[in-house]
């Protein structure tokens, strides 16, 4: 290699970068091209994924939109179930229920409990009366700090088998403005496309009303999966059977206080705790666990896993249940949900409904501070 | 000069692209989980974990930068591209 031939290392060179062909007009093109493609295949997912390409499909914005439209905007309170009280207590597990889950709170002890009375539908101050139907949400504190939360209604069944026939039974049901009552036609329409609603319907209505909160079983709905420690898993749905002894409604319809139900509650857990067994009930693997509509036949295994005691009532001014989304999809490990497509729609629109009501300021519920204090 | 790397070491490579992937994963998850009822559950519970190991990394990520330091900007870059660069 003579001194001549010697060459400066270009900058380039020095890096080890080679020097490579400058691209043509066509292929510049197909690259800008690669690039376009990619790029468009991002955004497609992303409106795919995010429902713009599907307008019409029933969203969690929809579906809660669909309780404002029919019953109105109430700041701060549930979007439904509007109208309760705040109660406090423990569930004392007897064991029995280890044998099928492996969740904490089966195990024999004491766990607190936080929980919240209520009646369905949008409007906060709604009247007391024996056929709305009543709620009940509790959340178990767990000692290794898990949670088990569960919304229940004292209804046997549920009237809709999926999100959609929910939300076309709620639009159903908005009052027409002339007569105050739902259109008939709409109804009949409804029931005519969903024989389901219409054997549910003759199911609950065959269940007598007891005549207050505190002697109503609370069914917890939908099926669940139970998991023990060996892994061994079984559908089960839940119950809460009073302790209280039943007593029908009174079919009698005098004039009743607006908040009867809520203050004979409030005095009956002032007078003595109010108590209730939680009850299994564990499916066979035949059972339909994807659909709310149906009961399972009567003679499944039925386990007494412990008592519930509710030993404190509160307003909701004061509760902390007043800030607890019941999201029936807070499970502990040992519970999990099943394949019916309600947990996960109520999920959602539960979600849908607390981020728009802590937006808000609340004002004062339907059942006050002083209404507690007073007893009865 | 000797001492700079010639090009982004194999593991900067890997913790890019899969940290780019698990990124468009969880902006499509996001977007899809406020719009659905039936997945909603299923999505936020792959949201949740991705994103805390989203986290994890971009931790890792400036690990391995002080580790294993980025080689120098190519001299096609300009002045423009450099500082974006550098401040992202």
């Amino acid at each position: 290699m003579s001194e001549r031939e010697w060459k400066m290392p270009t900058y380039r060179e020095a890096l080890g970068e080679s020097e490579r062909p400058r691209l043509g007009i066509p292929g510049t093109l197909a690259r800008f091209a690669l690039i376009g493609v990619a790029l468009a295949a991002v955004a497609g997912a992303f409106a795919y994924f995010g429902g713009w390409l599907t307008p019409n499909a029933l969203t969690p914005a929809r579906l809660t939109d669909a309780f404002e439209h029919v019953g109105g905007v109430h700041a701060g309170f549930r979007r439904n179930h509007a109208k309760g009280v705040g109660v406090s207590g423990f569930f004392e597990s007897n064991g029995s229920g280890e044998r099928v889950s492996e969740a904490v709170v089966f195990r024999p002890g004491r766990v607190p409990v936080i929980g919240r009375f209520s009646l369905s539908g949008v409007q906060p101050y709604v009247a007391d009366a024996p056929d709305e139907v009543r709620g009940l949400g509790l959340q178990f504190s767990l000692p290794d700090g898990e949670v088990w939360r569960t919304a229940m209604v004292n209804l046997p069944v549920f009237p809709f088998r999926t999100p959609e026939a929910f939300y076309e039974q709620l639009v159903a049901s908005k009052p027409d403005p002339k007569t105050g009552k739902p259109d008939p036609a709409g109804m009949k329409a409804f029931l005519e496309r969903h024989p389901e609603t219409v054997q549910a319907m003759t199911v609950i209505k065959s269940q007598p009303v007891s005549s207050g909160f505190d002697n109503t079983t609370f069914h917890g709905l939908n099926a669940f999966r139970l998991f023990n420690s060996t892994g061994k898993s079984v559908p089960v749905r839940w119950l809460m059977t009073p302790m209280q002894p039943f007593e029908a409604a009174s079919a009698a319809s005098g004039p009743r206080d607006k908040n009867y139900l809520f203050e004979a509650l409030i005095a009956q857990i002032q007078r003595q705790p109010a108590r209730w067994h939680l009850i299994l009930i564990i499916g066979q693997p035949s059972d339909p666990t994807h659909d709310a509509t149906i009961a399972w036949p009567a003679e499944r295994e039925r386990v007494d896993v412990g008592t519930l005691t509710l030993d404190r009532v509160e307003s909701e001014e004061t509760s902390a249940a007043t800030d607890i989304n019941f999201d029936p999809l807070v499970l502990p490990a040992g519970i999990a949900p099943s394949d019916d497509p309600l947990l996960s729609a109520r999920s959602a629109v539960y979600a849908q409904s607390f981020t728009r009501r802590e937006g808000q300021a609340k004002p004062p519920s339907a059942i006050t501070p002083a209404d507690v204090r007073r007893g009865n | 000069m000797s001492t700079q790397p010639r090009q982004f070491a194999a593991f900067s490579r890997l913790l890019h692209w899969t940290m780019a992937a698990m990124v468009l994963t969880m902006l499509c998850i996001g977007v899809a989980m406020v719009v659905s009822l039936g997945k909603y559950h299923v999505l936020v519970s792959i949201h949740r974990p991705l994103g805390i190991a989203i986290l994890i990394l971009v931790v890792v990520r400036f690990v391995n930068r002080l580790l294993n330091p980025p080689p120098p900007f190519p001299a096609s870059m300009s002045r423009a591209e450099r500082g974006a660069a550098t401040a992202s």
